[in-house]
């Protein structure tokens, strides 16, 4: 299974397209997205496309596929969790 | 008065206009909708009739034929027809969300004001909350089967928009 994810910010419209792809039943393609997601959320922090204190109001995440409306609270948290270098 | 702060205006003005009327019984603020036909309470009444937006945009110089003819969910400039040489801008009231229960499929478009404000996360979880009642989803469970998107709002606005849906099916 393969999933297609955009992750965008709204402040300088830089888009990037993820397409993950699990391979493995046991690995939903939307739990491999959750750290793909998150790890793009922070680059894009990193480089400057996000604001640091309130990036969640900033970008926006597209999926081609229905998503559970708690995949964005899971996601607010696994950004958190990542050691993002300022 | 630019369209949008007209906008802005209009919806400050119809809510303290109905506030400070006699039909306010103290409804909480998400009780109410504001949309571009007016002010609307959980039964679906008007409760602020006495002026409309479209009265409002005229007063603002903008006329309503034009609007009615602008596309209400793209920001475009379009030409008005009543005046040719004149540009309208036309922002969008409404942002539209589609909700779906991924269980069986049902979907439900709810809106968000464009402002993606305390009212509209408000507003929005209600319409979820309604539709979980609806759909006799799990109280428990629903944040695995309620999808939520079609348009592009942040991240946080959802969040927010969850934790209002918690804070609705607990109270």
């Amino acid at each position: 299974m393969a999933i297609k994810f955009s992750v965008t910010s709204m402040v300088t419209n830089r888009t990037e397209i993820m397409v993950v792809a699990s391979g493995l039943d046991i690995l939903p393609a939307e739990k491999l997205g959750m750290s793909t997601v998150a790890a793009k959320i922070a680059q894009f922090i990193e480089e400057g496309d996000l604001p640091v204190d309130a990036w969640e109001e900033s970008v926006h995440v597209h999926c081609d596929t229905s998503l559970p409306i708690s995949f964005y609270r899971d996601l607010l948290e696994e950004v958190a969790g990542l050691p993002v270098d300022i | 008065m630019s369209y949008e702060l007209a906008l802005e205006a209009w919806e400050e003005h119809a809510w303290q206009e109905y506030v400070h009327s006699d039909r306010y019984r103290g409804d909480r603020f998400h009780e109410v909708s504001i949309t571009s036909h007016g002010i609307f309470n959980q039964q679906g009444e008007n409760v602020y009739p006495e002026i409309s937006w479209e009265d409002w945009l005229k007063d603002e110089g903008i006329c309503a034929e034009c609007y009615g003819a602008l596309h209400p969910f793209s920001s475009m400039l379009a030409d008005c027809k009543c005046k040719p040489k004149r540009k309208v801008l036309s922002v969008p009231l409404f942002i539209p969300l589609m909700i779906m229960d991924t269980e069986t499929g049902e979907v439900s478009v709810v809106k968000a004001s464009r402002h993606l404000d305390d009212l509209a996360v408000k507003a929005v979880a209600l319409d979820i909350y309604k539709f979980v009642k609806k759909q006799k989803i799990d109280p428990d469970s629903w944040q695995s089967v309620i999808s939520i998107g079609g348009t592009q709002v942040p991240v946080g606005f959802i969040v927010q928009v969850y934790n209002q849906v918690e804070h609705e099916l607990k109270s």
